[in-house]
């Protein structure tokens, strides 16, 4: 009789501590590191062997290219050109641990490049393609200007069969090159050492695994989608006036597709995939936004994003100019976005956001 | 003096108690140590008046070096004069009758950047900042930019600025902790330990007060009350936020050896001055690591990786001021020779054709030295 009565005590106990309304809910019932593996093995490491996969392919194309000097598989350079890129925008907020230790950002994705130093480095056919001086005369946005040097896809073709056409094409290859061992050893060092650091690191303290996604993802955000991409184009950094010159992909104008993958691949890391993701961990939370789910909210702040990018009508280099109030638009609902993530997230998640830079000199 | 003295007798006399007869007087210490350290660098007759107004000069040549960065030419006779303390220099009137210089406290020896270095970048600032009104670009001195910040680096990208503050830093305070203060010629047995001057202490005390001074470091500085700390002390700041307990490790090593001293417990003393060295040497080091990621992260801005690659050059040569550093000279060459170029018979610190792969390579060289790999990536 006794142990029954224990039993029903211990049973209401159970399901009253567990109401969503009380204080203390079940928030260590949530499997950070089932999360943090999730993330390693569903997101992180695929999207890079997805990158690396394009990478291997568009290095195949200049090669099949090199030696047929043919528009068709000119064409279909470009096409593994675009694949790559695409690729690219779902890797780019990866950026802690060995993305960090190689600075994978800084070689695949430095816009705008220099393109009087690209043509240099070209003629003279000497050049280091990772030291300091050439930052900004690599990566996908240089191969986005060797590939896009005429107005039609058949003058950008015949770039390379002019003067120094072996410089030029061997151009294209170191690039690939550089990327592909960069690449290489940030992928490396995921499938060995890096994975079970990363898949046990479940704290909240600086360098923990999840401070590093919400740090590495809010910087992507702020500093690299919302200004990169739309708000230095759009004039935002020069008082007003546009600098289309200076949005990603500007040679080959894919930068509205560009930021578009950008965003839904975000949302999709955000969600975790089709597995436990941070939007999870903030419902588990019971985080709020107003008298909203913080979850709810984020994600529909995505989806309203990804309609303003659905309203613009040509690359956004163009659409600064052509159509300034929707990338307007674009850019203020990015920005709402930045104060949800900065702000409501990191402290829902007890991130502290690191990165401004507070050196004091 | 009758007080103290009974006081010194006590203290011995509870010590020979204390110690069996054949035990080695470091066991006392270290009983002695954990009973009564004080939290603070709260002792009598404090005073470093004297380093204090070392560190204030440099901040005055600091802010004459910066002009080159607002465009303005940097005038290095007037940077001579502060250097050396002649003729009036100072806008602070306490500093030029001071009595005190940098100059002559500036290592001026061989084997390492010393006085005639820092005197040849001065003037090499004076020169090249002419220059300061164009915009930098590789082989070209001139300022470059970063949203508001904005830097004058030679045509090597290099920021002289930091050389001369942050290698005057490394020659003057940490050199004079390093290699004067805490060595017998200043706290050795020939040292006077006895006769106090009200306000500074016997010379002994002194000597070490004049150490503390160097540092930067407010007398009650901890983790949980950081301001005030400048130069060096500030510097700590970069391992304390990695879990190293930097700032504590310093200041403790300080609060023991000025005790050790005041109580004539020179075994704590001699302890103290070679952790002492150890800990401060671990400031350098984990901030130059911390500059080199700095410089790494920011790898495709010119503005900012030229400005922390400087920084970190300037630290890692700093290394060099003490006889007992950890690092070899061999590989303290390695390290700083990632960051130079051969230009004729010289060597010239040059950041054009540095690599991520090599900032790592130096990252790697200093962790593995002083020990730092669990936190080589949060520095």
């Amino acid at each position: 009789m006794k142990k029954i009565g224990l039993l029903i005590s211990v049973f209401t106990l159970v399901l009253f501590s567990c109401n969503k309304e009380e204080e203390i809910t079940c928030q260590s019932d949530f499997d950070k590191k089932a999360m943090l593996a999730n993330y390693s093995n569903s997101l992180i490491i695929p999207r890079y062997e997805t990158l690396e996969k394009n990478l291997t392919s568009l290095y195949t194309k200049i090669n099949v290219f090199i030696s047929s000097n043919s528009l068709s598989d000119f064409n279909a350079l470009n096409a593994s050109f675009d694949s790559t890129y695409l690729s690219w925008q779902g890797v780019s907020y990866f950026q802690f641990g060995p993305a960090e230790t190689y600075v994978i950002k800084s070689v695949f994705n430095i816009f705008p490049v220099d393109t009087t130093k690209i043509n240099n480095n070209i003629s003279s056919g000497s050049y280091i393609l990772g030291s300091a001086s050439n930052t900004d005369a690599i990566g996908l946005p240089a191969l986005d200007y060797l590939l896009h040097k005429g107005s039609s896809e058949t003058l950008s073709f015949n770039y390379f069969t002019g003067t120094n056409s072996a410089n030029k094409k061997q151009y294209l290859l170191d690039l690939v090159n550089q990327l592909s061992s960069t690449l290489s050893s940030v992928l490396n060092q995921w499938n060995t050492s890096y994975k079970s650091i990363f898949n046990n690191s479940d704290g909240t303290s600086q360098g923990s695994s999840l401070s590093n996604i919400v740090n590495a993802l809010n910087l992507d955000f702020e500093k690299f989608i919302r200004d990169g991409k739309v708000g230095v184009p759009l004039g935002v950094r020069s008082l007003g006036t546009p600098l289309p010159e200076k949005s990603e992909a500007y040679f080959g104008g894919k930068s509205t597709e560009l930021c578009k993958e950008s965003i839904l691949k975000l949302k999709s890391y955000f969600k975790g995939g089709s597995g436990q993701g941070l939007d999870d961990y903030l419902i588990q939370l019971d985080a709020k936004h107003g008298s909203q789910l913080l979850a709810t909210k984020i994600n529909n702040q995505f989806d309203l994003i990804i309609s303003k990018i659905n309203a613009l009508s040509s690359p956004i280099a163009e659409e600064v100019i052509a159509n300034q109030a929707n990338v307007q638009d674009l850019y203020d609902e990015m920005q709402r976005m930045v104060v949800l993530l900065k702000v409501d997230l990191s402290s829902a998640l007890s991130i502290l956001i690191t990165y401004q830079d507070n050196d004091g000199d | 003096m009758l007080k103290r003295m009974i006081i010194a007798i006590t203290a011995s006399s509870i010590m020979m108690a204390s110690c069996k007869k054949d035990e080695p007087v470091i066991e006392c210490t270290e009983t002695t140590t954990e009973v009564n350290l004080p939290a603070t660098y709260n002792f009598d007759n404090v005073c470093y008046s004297g380093q204090t107004a070392r560190l204030d000069m440099l901040a005055e040549m600091t802010a004459e070096l910066k002009k080159a960065n607002a465009g303005t030419q940097v005038d290095s006779a007037l940077l001579m004069k502060m250097f050396s303390n002649t003729g009036s220099p100072f806008a602070d009137a306490a500093l030029n009758t001071s009595g005190k210089q940098l100059r002559s406290k500036t290592y001026s020896s061989v084997g390492a950047n010393n006085v005639q270095y820092f005197e040849y970048l001065i003037k090499r600032q004076g020169d090249i900042s002419q220059n300061a009104g164009n915009t930098w670009s590789s082989g070209n001195a001139g300022v470059a930019t970063s949203g508001t910040k904005k830097y004058f680096f030679d045509e090597n990208g290099v920021e002289y600025t930091q050389l001369i503050e942050k290698g005057l830093m490394g020659a003057v305070f940490y050199y004079n902790v390093a290699e004067v203060y805490t060595r017998a010629g200043k706290i050795g047995a020939s040292v006077d330990n006895t006769t106090v001057t009200p306000g500074e202490g016997t010379d002994m005390e002194h000597h070490w007060d004049e150490a503390f001074g160097y540092f930067g470091a407010p007398i009650d500085y901890s983790t949980s009350n950081t301001t005030d700390a400048r130069y060096h002390a500030k510097y700590a700041q970069k391992g304390d936020a990695a879990g190293l307990g930097t700032i504590s490790n310093v200041m403790t090593q300080f609060i023991k050896g000025r005790y050790g001293i005041s109580n004539k417990d020179y075994g704590m003393r001699d302890a103290a001055a070679t952790d002492l060295r150890e800990e401060y040497e671990l400031v350098l080091a984990t901030t130059a690591i911390h500059y080199l990621n700095s410089g790494k992260s920011n790898f495709s801005d010119d503005a900012l990786r030229n400005h922390a690659l400087s920084e970190a050059y300037a630290f890692i040569f700093s290394l060099a001021y003490n006889a007992d550093k950890k690092i070899s000279t061999a590989d303290l060459n390695t390290v700083k020779g990632y960051f130079e170029v051969t230009a004729g018979p010289a060597t010239v610190p040059s950041f054009l054709t540095v690599t991520v792969a090599d900032i790592n390579a130096a990252i790697d060289k200093l962790s593995t030295v002083y020990g730092l790999d669990s936190v080589k990536a949060t520095l």
